[in-house]
């Protein structure tokens, strides 16, 4: 009983972990997307093509950190409790979603920006799979 | 029906435009359901999308994901696999093939703590390859069998592209666990087999064997290997026992390594730090794909595209197998291009439903899916073992992929076999509990 309830806990702190550190994990470049071909390009061109992603990225993340926003003080509203025995009000994870979303859609915005002024992309993955020189 | 070929057609070329144009994959799946949904049907888009957000994202399965991610990286930052090469070694230097079976050992107890395949690739490549090629290995079966069992990972339990498959098909993780294991150690006994079997062909490109090592050296030299071996038995044994789920398996396993790289030494506050983070990042970035493709899943079954799909293709009359054989065609050729967890989530959508109503077992097809993805990480251009066998080697991709060339048709056999005998997948799960 007590493990069920722990799981729960565990389950309603991922909902909320999910997002938050969105921001971050995009600032060093975990969130993935395929640049097989926009690697490619020459660098006016792929920044050009990378200001337009950023910026469609930040109306997404906008949007539905509005949304996520919303359906929060929904929650608070019909005072919604997540099912089972922990009965936690839904409104605090979600809120914790929220601004997870929100920030995500202000690092987005932010990287719009940087790349705009002619910055060089700051969500590249450090290349950890690197092996350095090779040794054989 | 025209609004459904029209959706399916904006589907197909808005979200390939996307991807290729090198937006974040989360986000894209995320735009192609809002636009699906704004445009093909009356539902109120956003209240939909961030309420399906929301509940795919806290549903309790997921829970083992960063679990084991996070045991992964506890035990891939300890000194393991500094301890592998010479626990290993003593054991497999008679056997025709000789050392080249530490890389496809070392890859299998590192890929069952690990869960990404690259890193496995390259933390034992790294430190068997100088050595292999110090005692005169032949270059091409060095990188086949690193590239080969790199790939094992994903087939040996914990893995997480089952816990991904798992969520979206959803399927019981547990019993996915289950039914990876028969096939994953026959995966390794394939690739022993083919390296034994080249290397008694090829004996004049062979050293020498080595010398024979006592037993109880062989013992005392894999002392710090047992444990790991001893974690990652407890954990598929209490799932398979159902004395736990996969995410108290996966909290035990925490527990576990961090004991074990707190004994052997390289646990500090640094790597303690840096594995969390490392694992939250990783977590992070699976748990938004998973979410955000549950909205594309939401967005796909109300323009009906799934049924009508199935319903189109169930027209051909295909038998079961020319299904699978198309089905495997298609992402053999996604894998070229795409990563696991992008191809897992971005076809599940229409897939799943078609299989399913072809009457295939969605266990048996999470485990043919998983081979066929461990497949696409040894295809070029994108495949992620071969870049990183380029990096360590220094070779060109065209060597490294011509080294690969017999382990991607080893795996193809274990597809071959499992479709002939579905025997393999599916007694692990039948005989549980």
């Amino acid at each position: 009983m007590r493990i069920a309830t722990l799981t729960r806990l565990l389950a309603l702190t991922l909902a909320t972990g999910v997002p938050s550190p969105s921001a971050h994990t995009l600032r060093c470049g975990a969130h993935v997307r395929i640049n097989l071909l926009t690697a490619r390009l020459a660098e006016p061109v792929r920044r050009r093509i990378e200001c337009f992603n950023a910026l469609l990225g930040a109306g997404i993340a906008c949007f539905l950190a509005w949304h996520v926003w919303a359906l929060a003080l929904q929650s608070l509203d019909f005072q919604d409790i997540s099912p089972g025995l922990l009965a936690m009000p839904l409104w605090i994870p979600q809120t914790g979603a929220a601004v997870g979303v929100s920030a995500l859609a202000m690092a987005l915005i932010d990287e719009f920006f940087w790349r705009l002024g002619g910055g060089l992309s700051r969500c590249e993955a450090p290349d950890e799979l690197d092996g350095g020189t090779p040794v054989a | 029906m025209d609004s459904v070929v029209l959706a399916s057609v904006v589907l197909a070329v808005l979200l390939l435009l996307l991807l290729a144009g090198g937006l974040w994959i989360a986000l894209s799946l995320l735009f192609v359901a809002m636009v699906l949904i704004a445009l093909f049907t009356p539902a109120p888009m956003g209240s939909l999308i961030a309420t399906t957000l929301w509940d795919s994202s806290w549903g309790w399965a997921l829970t083992a994901l960063p679990l084991f991610i996070w045991m992964g990286e506890i035990l891939f930052r300890s000194n393991l696999s500094k301890n592998m090469f010479e626990g290993l070694a003593p054991w497999v230097n008679r056997l025709p093939g000789g050392l080249l079976h530490v890389n496809v050992l070392g890859c299998g107890v590192m890929a069952a703590v690990a869960g990404s395949s690259a890193v496995t690739c390259a933390t034992i490549g790294r430190m068997s390859v100088p050595e292999l090629q110090r005692q005169g290995y032949p270059l091409n079966m060095t990188i086949g069998t690193l590239a080969g069992s790199g790939t094992l990972g994903l087939l040996i339990p914990p893995s997480i592209i089952m816990i991904v498959y798992g969520v979206t098909a959803e399927v019981s993780i547990a019993r996915l666990f289950i039914a990876g294991v028969l096939p994953g150690i026959l995966l390794m006994m394939m690739f022993m087999g083919y390296t034994a079997v080249w290397s008694v062909l090829h004996a004049d490109r062979m050293p020498p064997p080595g010398a024979v090592v006592p037993l109880r050296e062989r013992i005392w030299g894999a002392r710090r290997l047992l444990p790991v071996v001893l974690l990652i038995v407890t954990i598929i044994g209490s799932i398979y026992g159902g004395i736990a789920t996969p995410t108290e398996a996966a909290a035990v396993g925490v527990v576990g390594s961090l004991v074990l790289s707190g004994l052997t030494g390289g646990l500090n506050r640094r790597s303690l730090i840096d594995g969390a983070m490392a694992a939250m990042r990783t977590s992070c970035m699976i748990a938004f794909i998973i979410a955000c493709a549950a909205c594309l899943t939401v967005a796909v079954a109300f323009v009906d595209i799934p049924r009508t799909l199935a319903t189109w293709v169930q027209g051909f009359h295909l038998a079961p197998l020319a299904l699978l054989i198309v089905l495997a065609l298609l992402m053999l050729v996604l894998g070229c291009f795409l990563e696991g967890i992008s191809i897992i989530v971005l076809t599940s959508s229409v897939i799943l439903p078609m299989v399913q109503a072809a009457g295939v077992d969605l266990l048996w097809f999470g485990i043919f899916m998983v081979i066929l993805i461990e497949a696409a990480q040894i295809t070029p251009p994108v495949g992620f073992n071969l870049f990183v066998l380029q990096s360590i080697t220094g070779q060109d991709i065209w060597t490294v992929t011509k080294a690969t060339i017999p382990f991607f048709c080893v795996l193809m056999g274990l597809l071959a076999l499992i479709i002939a005998f579905p025997g393999i997948v599916l007694i692990g799960p039948a005989i549980m509990r």
